[in-house]
């Protein structure tokens, strides 16, 4: 079945792909696709064995039908495969991503149902293959899987201040609820870390916002996000804080991005961090580099330790037939506690494990 | 010498009375007739065709419309409205439609399409060939540098 529905979604996709134009019907139709082939060494990192995989990919199919230029629904499902992670243990093959009411109101806009956080320059776009420069996000900071979410059941409102101007802010307010999984650690009898399980949890009362100032230089701006969330059960229940800060430089021949966060969160504050840098070296082929941290403060007693949590280089090349069309090759080396296999928890020596991923990506 | 200042004066009395779309690079910016404004910015116009400007001094909604891609006068429009390639404006709409925010203006797939389209539509805002015939019902919009 998983098969089927994959080659059917890779079979869609192709046949409706072509660059992105307006449709006069009220009825449009995109979406995405981000096939992969990856392998590790050294252990299993986010689903990609040392025998590597092609059950790898990410795709969506998003229907927009217009009732009048300013209003809007939008249907979004999706469809992921992370291989053999844990994480994705009963997640279904096709779920409903996005389904909001959107309205612009001149400079205002207001979106009503479940619909994607603002939060960083890749939360809303976070599985669009031709959008990112790597497989996916910067994984510290943006993780996936656990302990993040890339969608909120509520409403989200924007507003463009002095849109006019060359200095201008785009502020957005989200607010609503969430199903989110998060990771934990399953222990045998004798105490030994085995395996990292899911485990699923009910957000409420989750606010937040996203703000960015864009310059007068074309195609920079910074950002800065914060949110509040209540975790009601599993092993992190309880207030979760948040604030991001960002850089967003994309120029003719380089691209360059950093993002910090800290989370705050019972008995742990957990910080991350990345640096990217794309060199255009032709209008279609990029060079990329990026180096990622995550650092886990334990709060439960003054003076608890402090964790490097993650450290991750990575290298890739894409080249862009078209903005439409793109293929990727990476190698991401990872000494940390993320890995599902050695399985090391905090107190545990951290993991090194390599890996690379083949991609292709296409959208319509 | 004489001939030559003659022939330069010549040169530039004929640049003179070139047509404002030849001097846009090929493209005129075309409102309906209704519409008071009679000059904009360029990066007003970028703004308009990036949906980021909704509304008239009028009040009526900003209905842009585009030619497609293949179009020799979108690249010019692009370059000289924009200052980007068509790509990097397609590159665009991907990042606004895939977070779920909008999508790119309706496209005609020809002049004549678009002058329709703008004579019956009064807050429709959409560019063509400089060559191109117009109906009644619309009118040229100066682009400034």
């Amino acid at each position: 079945m998983r098969n089927v529905i994959s080659i059917g979604l890779v079979a869609v996709t192709l046949a409706l792909a072509t660059p992105v134009a307006a449709q006069e019907t009220k009825l449009q139709v995109h979406g995405y696709l981000t096939q992969a082939y990856g392998a590790a060494h050294g252990g299993t990192f986010l689903g990609i064995p040392e025998a590597g995989t092609a059950d790898y990919r990410t795709a969506a199919l998003q229907l927009r039908y217009t009732m009048t230029p300013n209003d809007q629904f939008v249907w979004q499902f999706s469809h992921r495969r992370l291989g053999q992670s844990p994480i994705t243990v009963g997640e279904p093959e096709l779920k409903v991503d996005w389904l909001f009411y959107s309205r612009q109101m001149g400079d205002f806009d207001l979106r009503v149902g479940r619909l994607p956080i603002p939060a960083g320059i890749y939360n809303e776009v976070r599985d669009v293959g031709v959008l990112l420069p790597l497989y996916r996000a910067p994984y510290d900071f943006y993780l996936e899987g656990a302990f993040t979410s890339e969608t909120v059941d509520g409403i989200a409102a924007g507003y463009h201040l002095f849109a006019d101007k060359p200095w201008n802010v785009e502020a957005s307010v989200f607010g609503g609820r969430y199903d989110m999984t998060n990771s934990n650690t399953q222990y045998d009898s004798t105490g030994t870390p085995v395996a990292f399980v899911p485990e699923l949890a009910d957000v409420d009362n989750a606010l937040g916002t996203q703000l960015w100032l864009n310059t007068p230089l074309d195609g920079v701006r910074t950002g800065f996000g914060a949110s509040h969330l209540d975790v009601r059960n599993g092993s992190f229940q309880g207030k979760w804080t948040e604030w991001h800060t960002s850089l967003d430089a994309r120029t003719h021949w380089v691209t360059l991005q950093g993002e910090y966060r800290k989370f705050d969160i019972p008995d742990v504050i957990y910080t991350a961090g990345y640096l990217y840098a794309g060199i255009h070296a032709t209008p279609k082929l990029t060079l990329h580099g990026q180096m990622e941290f995550s650092n886990v403060q334990l709060t439960t007693a003054p003076g608890a330790p402090k964790f490097d949590y993650d450290r991750t280089k990575t290298f890739g090349v894409s080249y862009a037939f078209r903005s439409d069309l793109v293929i990727k090759s990476e190698h991401h080396s990872t000494n940390g506690h993320w890995s599902d296999t050695p399985v090391s928890p905090i107190g545990y020596p951290a993991a090194k494990v390599s890996y690379f991923l083949v991609s292709f990506s296409t959208s319509f | 010498m004489k001939m030559k200042a003659f022939l330069l004066l010549g040169a530039l009395a004929g640049l003179a009375a070139l047509p404002a779309a030849a001097q846009q690079g090929g493209y005129v910016v075309i409102v309906n007739e209704t519409n008071d404004i009679a000059a904009l910015k360029a990066d007003e116009v970028s703004k308009i065709f990036f949906k980021k400007a909704h509304r008239w001094p009028n009040g009526n909604d900003v209905v842009p419309v585009d030619l497609p891609e293949s179009a020799p006068v979108r690249e010019a429009f692009s370059a000289a409205v924009h200052g980007k390639s068509v790509g990097a404006v397609r590159a665009y709409w991907q990042q606004q439609i895939f977070s779920g925010r909008a999508v790119p203006p309706a496209e005609k797939t020809s002049d004549e399409q678009v002058v329709a389209f703008v004579r019956v539509t009064p807050g429709a805002i959409g560019y063509v060939s400089a060559g191109a015939q117009l109906a009644p019902g619309v009118k040229r919009v100066q682009v400034i540098r």
